[in-house]
């Protein structure tokens, strides 16, 4: 009971959202059951594997403001590779293929450019992620000329619903995600540089950490987690759109702060993050079974974002505190 | 001190943006006819009036060390006060302070979020952001606002043949300006963005400073809303959003520094704006193709930026 | 510590009980719009729920604010919640195909409100007004005023959001529609608004000042006339049909302002979709569908015309006359 204790002192979000949990399931008509469940499964996952990128680069002091530009063009380009009517491939398998490596490597070059400039040019990652956002949104919607792409493989829009063990295969794909970025964040020394150049980026310099390619580590993970996000949003939508996720970058960024990761870097966990992005999409779900119209969800959304934070405020300090 | 590096990067990055402000409408003059016209620049000033003055307000926040994300929704909160008030049969000048009331509300809420319980600046106006926009949708019932014609014509009225707008943002510019560069609550808003721990050990009063800003922040915004309303005629639920963006733009376009210290309102962030509204100006008159404003605004915003960033 | 512990949980306790639910007794329609940033869409909500009422039966709205990837999420809740029919304006013809699909599986009546859908194999009743059509037809009676004149018209259109398959439509029909009239029109300006009033200000500024001689201007929604009438009065355009001054002028949509215009002589064309049929329509097949009645996939509003000569005729089928 003890343990079970100090560990949501230390973990308070995770309580936060048990607790929440409970409550809407006593509160809220439809909201506790199987297919409700199912639901917030569903509504999670591609914001989970969104906030996980944008965790690492917080971690270093960093922000990725380009995720939902990174998401539409990999949504395009995945769907111009896949689409029946551009019919670059003929076996659906390796069109699948394609498309996702398609995707991974729009991702991880974007992420590149951005870690490239925050780096080697030196530039201040806010503006190099804004102008990226800017940029690529209207590559994105330029290259397409603003037509959605569809016909995609029924191999792909079939795969969020297929099932292995019991399990839907989205369900894979985001446990995959999280236990890479565990492992990296936790077991390896890349993990440690992460955390190191975000405490302090002089004395992680001086001690040997190669911050260059950290930094550009973390934003071209950032890259590949939101053109992964793309691809579950473009299997479910089966559309690839230049304007694909356009409205996430708020709820990514909120379910990292609301986590409790700090902004300044060096402090933060993936399971903080994870708890972050069920609360935000427990809120729009259980609000909305509630018939809440989106601007009050809007308000509470900020609301939750403040509380959170003056709540984080005065949780007892651990001793890496920012 | 360092303030001689300081003092050449900035002038640096102004005279870049400057230079390229220069290029830029060289280009579009010798591209599209009734660019250089003294019409087309006094459309080019009235248009980049709000715009200047919302990021007026924030290169103040800027200098701190601080970022105000909420600039757009208090524009887009206090225009639909404003239109709904005088709508309701008020008039137009006592809706007037009714609009200053909610920026420096918002701005108030922000400010004292930040010193009283001590959230990060990004974090209060991300939340602020988010509560400004849906207390505004809430209020117009996410319908447009359409205002009365009285705010058209404040919006087109001229005062000795100046535009009012245009008067209003000389004015909002000269005071910031001055506060900036004459008083002792400029030169202390740059100490904090120095160094925050500093500043406090020399006495000064970090906290009341700092919800000072945010309340100026957020007048700026509403005013600069007031402005871009009465030239529109009407508050479109989306109006604003986005807007910080651009605000934080085109101050860092005047060689403000994302990380406190460093910056000018007068000319560094006018010019900023202007190199952003001209840019806009001069695409449609050549008539661009409508897709690629987004690409090559935010290509010439990163060449800045890179410019700036080398020089320092 | 504790105090603002404890102040967290009562802010959300109240949050909780402030916004729970009534029961409800009657069944339920989900309606889920993609925006309502328009008079349109808000004319369009109100009406179905109107609809709902008169049928008698209770309803639940969620509106998305323009993002597809939202709107799927709040169909699914839907689904959670076991409503009996959904009525969807979609954000655009592909993304409501998997939201088709998953109604499908749960075996729940859907009517797309607006926008057709792609083609596609699922169940569905869509009703929708013949954007292209309508945007021709009003351009095309523009036209024939503007060749009436006998003079040579140069042309500014203002487009909207090119994400917007309805908006890709209005600038297709208002294309050929002029380019009928080649010896007539000439298009100098096509201003992108990207549905956005400030975008729609500017951009109308500096094509007139770019081209003082634009003498036909059609926009591609109502909503932003505010704008562009604000642009046209500092060009020194905005005048009342009859004047030598006078732009020919129309709009699409049949909105408030639209009805306004033209009541005082400023409008000479607009496209009007008939909301209340539509959205009469639209919850009448989810209805008949749950009474296992068989219902047309597509209904057609073919929407009109409205101008200065069927203004008295015409303006009582006009949504925005009673807005």
């Amino acid at each position: 009971m003890v343990s079970i204790k100090y560990y949501l002192s230390q973990n308070s979000i995770v309580g936060v959202c048990i607790l929440y949990y409970v409550l809407m399931a006593l509160v809220v008509p439809g909201f506790f059951g199987a297919n409700n469940t199912w639901n917030l499964v569903y509504n999670f996952i591609p914001l989970l594997i969104l906030a996980i990128g944008q965790t690492f680069v917080i971690l270093t002091a960093g922000i990725d403001l380009s995720i939902t530009s990174i998401v539409a063009v990999a949504s395009v380009v995945g769907g111009y590779l896949m689409s029946a009517d551009s019919g670059l491939f003929s076996s659906p398998l390796i069109t699948v293929l394609v498309g996702i490596t398609g995707m991974v490597l729009a991702g991880a070059i974007i992420g590149l450019i951005n870690g490239i400039a925050v780096t080697r040019l030196r530039m201040p990652a806010f503006m190099v992620t804004l102008t990226s956002l800017m940029f690529f949104s209207g590559l994105a919607i330029w290259l397409t000329q603003s037509k959605s792409i569809y016909n995609l493989p029924t191999l792909l829009v079939d795969a969020p619903y297929k099932t292995l063990l019991g399990l839907p295969y989205p369900v894979y794909l985001a446990g995959l995600v999280y236990l890479v970025s565990y492992l990296i964040l936790n077991k390896t020394l890349v993990g440690e540089w992460i955390y190191a150049v975000g405490t302090n980026v002089k004395t992680s310099w001086l001690s040997g950490v190669n911050i260059t390619s950290t930094i550009v580590f973390v934003y071209i993970i950032s890259g590949v987690c939101a053109s992964l996000g793309a691809m579950i949003y473009t299997a479910r939508l089966e559309t690839g759109s230049p304007v694909m996720g356009q409205n996430v970058l708020l709820d990514v960024i909120g379910a990292v702060i609301i986590g409790g990761t700090s902004l300044f870097g060096g402090k933060g966990k993936l399971q903080w993050t994870a708890a972050g992005a069920l609360l935000m999409t427990m809120l729009d779900n259980s609000l909305n079974l509630l018939g809440m119209s989106f601007f009050l969800i809007m308000i509470v959304k900020g609301a939750i974002i403040l509380l959170t934070a003056l709540f984080n405020q005065y949780q007892p300090k651990s001793l890496v505190h920012a | 001190m360092s303030t001689l590096p300081l003092n050449i990067s900035r002038k640096a990055a102004e005279h870049s943006t400057l230079l390229l402000l220069i290029l830029v409408v060289v280009l579009f003059g010798s591209l599209g006819e009734g660019f250089l016209t003294m019409r087309n620049f006094v459309n080019i000033l009235i248009q980049v009036s709000g715009l200047t003055i919302v990021a007026a307000g924030m290169t103040l926040v800027l200098i701190t060390a601080g970022i105000d994300l909420s600039v757009g929704s208090i524009m887009f909160l206090a225009g639909v006060v404003s239109g709904k008030l005088v709508d309701g049969g008020l008039s137009i000048w006592l809706a007037m302070p009714a609009i200053l009331l909610v920026g420096a509300g918002m701005g108030f809420v922000n400010g004292l979020s930040i010193v009283r319980f001590r959230i990060i600046p990004f974090i209060v106006t991300l939340a602020t952001l988010y509560m400004g926009r849906g207390l505004g949708l809430y209020i117009s019932e996410t319908r447009a606002v359409n205002l009365p014609d009285s705010f058209l014509a404040i919006g087109s009225l001229k005062i000795m043949g100046i535009p009012l707008p245009v008067i209003i943002m000389v004015a909002v510019l000269l005071v910031l300006h001055l506060l900036l560069t004459r008083t002792p609550f400029g030169r202390q808003l740059y100490a904090i963005g120095n160094s925050r721990v500093k500043s406090e050990k020399a006495g000064i009063r970090v906290s009341s400073l700092l919800l000072k800003v945010y309340v100026i922040s957020g007048l700026c915004a509403a005013i600069g809303g007031f402005v871009a309303i009465a030239q529109l005629g009407a508050v479109s639920p989306s109006f604003g959003s986005q807007s910080e963006f651009t605000a934080i733009a085109a101050a860092v376009l005047g060689g403000t520094s994302l990380f406190g210290g460093r910056g000018a309102v007068f000319p560094g962030t006018f010019i900023g704006a202007l190199l952003i509204q001209t840019i806009q100006n001069g695409l449609v008159i050549i008539n661009a193709d409508p897709y690629l404003y987004p690409l090559i605004t935010a290509s010439l915003i990163f060449f800045i930026v890179l410019i700036d960033s080398r020089h320092r | 510590m504790p105090l603002y512990k404890q102040i967290l949980y009562i802010l959300w306790i109240l949050i909780l009980f402030g916004s729970c639910a009534q029961k409800r007794e009657r069944p339920v329609i989900g309606i889920s719009f993609e925006t309502l940033q328009t008079e349109y869409w808000v004319a369009s909500v109100e009406a179905v729920k109107a609809e709902c009422e008169r049928m008698g039966y209770d309803f639940i709205v969620a509106v998305a604010n323009g993002d597809a990837n939202r709107q799927f999420e709040q169909i699914n809740n839907f689904i959670s919640l076991g409503v009996s029919g959904i009525v969807i304006a979609p954000k655009d013809s592909h993304t409501v195909i998997p939201i088709i699909k998953a109604a499908n599986r749960a075996g729940i009546p859907i009517a797309v409100y607006n926008r057709v859908p792609a083609k596609n194999t699922g169940e569905y009743v869509t009703v929708v007004a013949d954007n292209l059509e309508i945007s021709r037809n009003t351009v095309t009676y523009m036209c024939e005023l503007a060749k009436a004149s006998g003079k040579k018209h140069k042309a500014l259109v203002v487009l909207g959001d090119l994400g917007d398959i309805n908006a890709v439509n209005r600038r297709e029909g208002f294309n050929q529609a002029v380019k009928a009239y080649p010896e007539t029109i000439e298009v100098v300006a096509e201003v992108p608004s990207e549905w956005n009033q400030e975008k729609a200000l500017s951009g109308v500024t500096n094509a007139l000042q770019a081209n003082p001689d634009i003498s036909f201007i059609f926009t591609s929604s109502d909503f932003l006339f505010p704008a562009i009438v604000s642009a046209m009065k500092s060009a020194d355009k905005y005048y009342p049909i009859g004047h030598p001054k006078h732009v020919v002028f129309g709009g699409f949509d049949g909105d408030a302002m639209a009805y306004r215009l033209l009541k005082e002589g400023y409008l000479d064309a607009d496209g009007v979709q008939d909301v209340f049929y539509e959205c009469e329509a639209s919850v009448q097949a989810v209805i008949e569908r749950l009474a296992g009645k068989s219902v047309e996939t597509t209904i057609v509003d073919p929407g009109f015309v409205i101008h200065q000569d069927n203004f008295d005729e015409m303006s009582s089928k006009m949504w925005g006359a009673s807005f």
